[in-house]
């Protein structure tokens, strides 16, 4: 069970590519995309500045008319061209993935475990996992029965030949005295073998802090690779709807962000936006698919270009792409201080919570933290989800991270 | 030529631009000082703990920086600086020192000592003499610390000389603090202690890049349990001893073991 398992991408030009789009890896093997970038960045602000200095002001290199009005996507388009990744595919890549673990019956290794950042596509590939044959879904327990350390737990636990998946590790345990006792029991049953074959997923900062909380330290732990900028082009690059393709240029010199699907050798984004959201996003599908939806515009008539002919101006659908400067992402308020900090973290260690769960664990008052939670929320950091938690958003989740590692908070390795 | 005229004689005969340059001079330096006693602290407090410190720290040096190139640079001008006029000049200064200012100038070497032997910094939290808080600023001649009850307690800088100072975090942002419990002698330590730690692992405000570590001691009342870890910021050390305690009465109350006060309190 080594390399990487092979999901293509979601179209086009991926089957022209040896390179799996998504790969499973050990953690130890984990990458992060180089930032090379930051030299790019670096020589491009040079050369304005220069320019700048000789007064040698260009005119706009942008195919679009001085003036011309952009605007945002709405969300049935985004929908359609920064469609969310076929679960079903990539769970059946991470299966073929474990093939050689799940056939070995007579293994030291009766427990996987799969570590993934927020939004990196952990939880959905293992849901859908979950619901493929030969694998049995293991609901995580009642917050009531966490606090308890109730052990009737385990015994609704599902019995058989078949491995079981428990997606979140981190929905076991809760940051307080009296929830962390089941979680210990989980790992001690689980790594034993007396629970069967199973696979665990787990959130890479909860993972971070079970790490201190069991001391046994499971070590079979595998990851989503990060996702450099070759891949994220092949991840974003959306589907060719019928007589239509779609064209990604940046809005203010026309460059092709996202080249068109025929010509793999242009894969590489020559503007460097995608090997600076690639950097940015740490390699993050999820943060990388929410960033790189903000950067969309369109112009209120499509076809702006005087040189193609109607017939291709038809087929032609040019999203244009903000320039990375001018991407908006959410900033930490300038006051931000311990209180924001705890509440980012705790919803992180969790992987999003109620404020009910959330005002056990903060030495704050539950209005006070609310009053947090909206303070955030304003600032795009968090969001209310429909089954009432909080949780960090996709976009935010850079900043956040950066807020917390630079405040010394215990933070993922991933 | 009597000793008085010998020590005038070593100053120079200065010219109206001289004048100019050393008041340019003095401003300059004033300027400079106002800068590092005024924006670097606010500066470092913007900063995250890992950065404030060494802003903080640079303060008192840059300011020994600032005072010694504008002495050097006034002296320039004002005397000749040949060996003899130097022996001369420091014999005054320093007969001047001996008689009169004995204690002032204890205290300013005592203060440029301190810049070398770093027993404390700004952002340091230390006790001096039984005075605890956090070194805010460290004068020429002395160091200003404020404690929790927002006092601002100024203590020369020549109490080092014969008085220990007690620093608990040395420059660095590990501050290692301590929550107490006394306890009944009739309960199950292993899982007394496996609480506690867990209390301390479940604090928000606990930094896990440090050890946790729960310790107990029997005495004639009991047993004296103490937690033993480091909070993410040196300054929210005193929420965080608060967070601990209510965390440790909570889960203790919970696991049912019965509390020690009064013996406690009669032990203290």
């Amino acid at each position: 069970m080594s390399g990487a398992a092979t999901v293509n991408g979601n179209h086009g030009a991926s089957q022209q590519d040896d390179v799996p789009l998504w790969q499973f890896v050990k953690q130890s093997e984990f990458r992060l995309p180089s930032p090379v970038l930051d030299v790019r960045s670096i020589q491009l602000g040079l050369r304005g500045f220069v320019r700048g200095l000789l007064g040698n002001r260009r005119e706009s290199e942008s195919p679009l008319e001085a003036g011309a009005d952009l605007l945002a996507l709405d969300d049935a388009r985004l929908a359609r061209l920064v469609p969310s990744p076929e679960w079903s595919a990539v769970a059946q890549a991470l299966s073929d993935h474990l093939q050689p673990w799940i056939e070995q019956q007579n293994t030291h290794k009766p427990v996987l475990f799969l570590v993934g950042a927020p939004y990196g596509g952990r939880l959905e590939t293992l849901q859908a996992l979950a619901q493929s044959d030969p694998f049995l879904h293991v609901r995580a327990p009642d917050w009531r029965a966490i606090v308890g350390c109730d052990h009737r737990w385990f015994k609704s636990w599902p019995r058989g030949t078949g491995v079981w998946v428990l997606t979140q590790l981190e929905k076991t345990c809760l940051r307080r005295p009296d929830g962390l006792d089941l979680v210990r029991e989980l790992l001690a049953r689980a790594l034993s073998g007396e629970l069967g074959r199973g696979i665990i997923g787990c959130d890479s900062w909860a993972w971070a802090f079970l790490r201190h909380v069991w001391a046994g330290r499971p070590a079979f732990s595998e990851t989503v690779q990060a996702f450099d900028h070759a891949r994220l082009a092949r991840l974003l690059a959306p589907p060719d709807e019928q007589h239509r393709r779609h064209h990604f240029r940046q809005a203010d010199n026309g460059v092709f962000v996202l080249s068109p699907p025929r010509s793999a050798d242009s894969l590489r984004s020559s503007t460097g936006f995608l090997e600076r959201l690639a950097a940015y996003s740490r390699g993050n599908p999820g943060v990388a698919a929410a960033i790189w939806r903000t950067a969309l515009q369109l112009l209120p008539e499509t076809g702006v270009e005087p040189a193609i002919s109607e017939t291709d101006r038809r087929k032609l659908d040019t999203v244009w792409v903000k320039p990375w400067e001018r991407v908006v992402r959410p900033e930490l308020p300038a006051d931000a201080g311990m209180m924001e900090a705890v509440t980012l973290h705790a919803l992180l260690l969790h992987d999003g919570l109620p404020v009910a769960r959330l005002a056990e664990m903060l030495p704050r008052a539950r209005a006070q933290i609310s009053e947090t939670l909206l303070y955030l929320a304003e600032a795009g950091l968090v969001r209310h989800c429909e089954d009432d938690s909080w949780r960090v958003t996709a976009i935010g989740y850079p900043v956040v991270r950066s807020f917390l590692r630079v405040n010394d908070y215990l933070i993922d390795q991933l | 030529m009597d000793s008085a005229e010998r020590v005038v004689s070593i100053f120079r005969d200065v010219s109206g631009i001289a004048v100019v340059q050393i008041v340019a001079i003095v401003v300059i330096a004033w300027v400079a000082l106002l800068v590092d006693q005024r924006v670097l602290p606010l500066l470092a407090h913007r900063l995250p703990a890992r950065f404030r410190l060494h802003v903080l720290a640079a303060i008192p040096v840059v300011r020994l920086l600032v005072m010694i190139v504008a002495a050097v640079l006034v002296l320039q001008r004002l005397v000749d600086p040949t060996l003899e006029n130097m022996v001369a000049l420091l014999g005054v200064i320093g007969i001047g020192l001996g008689f009169a200012l004995k204690d002032y100038a204890g205290s300013l070497i005592a203060g440029t000592v301190s810049l070398y032997e770093n027993p404390y910094r700004p952002g340091d939290w230390i006790s001096i003499e039984g005075t605890y808080g956090e070194v805010k600023s460290i004068n020429l001649r002395t160091v200003s610390i404020l404690t929790p009850d927002d006092t601002l307690v100024t203590i020369p800088h020549n109490t080092l000389w014969n008085s220990p100072v007690f620093n608990s975090n040395a420059g660095t942002t590990n501050l290692q603090c301590v929550a107490s419990f006394f306890l009944k002698p009739e309960h199950d330590g292993q899982a007394v202690r496996q609480r506690l730690r867990d209390v301390a692992l479940s604090s928000p405000l606990v930094k896990l890049s440090q050890p946790v570590t729960v310790v107990a001691v029997e005495t004639r009342w009991g047993t004296h349990y103490r937690i033993r870890c480091y909070p993410v910021d040196p300054a929210q050390q005193f929420a965080f001893i608060t967070d601990l305690s209510e965390r440790g009465r909570a889960a203790l109350m919970a696991l049912g073991v019965q509390f020690a006060l009064a013996a406690a309190v009669a032990e203290r």
